[in-house]
């Protein structure tokens, strides 16, 4: 995921902003970490590059 | 803008179009009258003429090309997304509800930025996208209304929305005929919706239609009922359904049939460029 997507993408459920929990990246793009709703506290995962914002009742 | 123009459904008087008519009697007649005005209306409500096949993927990418921001909703393989950034588009965003489908998107198109996201609650902020297309995929959604609203929020003012997607008629009886056999080939489906309703939710999320077509898509038959393996006893049910077609579908949806039974048939797809409130 590259950060300038940090610009756009918000809580599916709220619409509130997000923080970025950086656990692996490399010179282009996060590539595992986590999104965190700074107002409900969801948390969303990026797995492989990918942030994954479905809502929680629609992940695995 | 009034979208009350579905297509009549009584004894209105027509042009005699050379085909048969007189012996089948007023019923016959009456179906004929709505296939026809259907056609008629739907000429008469969209603006441009009829797309020809892949012609459709270009409309889309040239709608989009002064985007400096688009999203493409529920991408799939990313086709769209990646006409998006090849017309000029700087940074598009491809969105589907699978991992997978993002991966490849992403993957094949470069420069294309993936994100894994529902379509009814779309996780970008206000007026994120000044375009947003959706292309032959929002039959699958449950709730459409909730979708072209968060299209018109995350647009800016003035942003396009390109959407494409297969539609039915006006008529409830065809709209009822394609989307049972829809359902038989592939139990996912949801519905089809007819063009007067995708408007009617654009008015509503305040997105006004700029230019708008249908077109026929051909379907063989074989090769559509082979890509969702239909098994046997729902097989039997649509070739009943086909061969049961009343003469309104038939004509409607160009059914073509030989000894063997189904050979061919369309669906009518609609073609929609709008523009969010400025």
């Amino acid at each position: 995921m590259k950060e300038s997507l940090m610009d756009i993408i918000c809580c599916p459920m709220d619409k509130h902003d997000l923080e970025l929990e950086v656990d692996d990246r490399n010179d282009e793009e996060v590539l595992a970490g986590t999104l965190v709703c700074t107002e409900c506290g969801e948390r969303y995962p990026i797995e492989d590059g990918i942030p994954n914002l479905l809502p929680p009742d629609m992940r695995d | 803008m009034s979208d009350d123009r579905s297509p009549p459904t009584d004894d209105r008087p027509h042009a005699d179009d050379g085909r048969s008519r007189g012996s089948a009697g007023d019923d016959r007649s009456r179906k004929r009258t709505t296939a026809e005005s259907f056609g008629r209306a739907a000429e008469a409500y969209f603006e441009s003429s009829v797309h020809r096949e892949g012609d459709d993927l270009d409309r889309i990418g040239s709608w989009c090309a002064d985007a400096n921001r688009a999203l493409d909703v529920a991408t799939g393989a990313g086709h769209t997304a990646g006409a998006i950034a090849a017309a000029g588009v700087p940074t598009v965003v491809a969105a589907d509800i699978s991992p997978e489908m993002i991966d490849t998107a992403a993957t094949a198109y470069d420069g294309v930025l993936g994100v894994v996201a529902d379509a009814e609650r779309l996780p970008f902020a206000d007026d994120s996208f000044d375009a947003v297309a959706c292309r032959i995929a929002a039959h699958h959604f449950p709730d459409p209304e909730a979708f072209v609203a968060e299209v018109a929020r995350v647009l800016s003012p003035g942003g396009v929305f390109a959407f494409e997607d297969n539609v039915v008629p006006e008529d409830e009886r065809l709209a009822t005929f394609l989307n049972g056999i829809e359902r038989l080939r592939d139990p996912t489906h949801v519905r089809h919706r007819s063009v007067s309703r995708w408007r009617g939710w654009f008015a509503d999320a305040g997105l006004s239609v700029r230019e708008s077509s249908v077109a026929n898509l051909p379907i063989e038959y074989e090769p559509w009922v082979e890509r969702t393996s239909v098994p046997p006893d729902r097989r039997r049910e649509l070739e009943a359904r086909f061969a049961g077609a009343p003469d309104a579908a038939v004509d409607l949806f160009e059914i073509e049939t030989d000894a063997d039974g189904v050979r061919s048939f369309s669906i009518p797809k609609a073609l929609i460029e709008a523009t969010a409130e400025e």
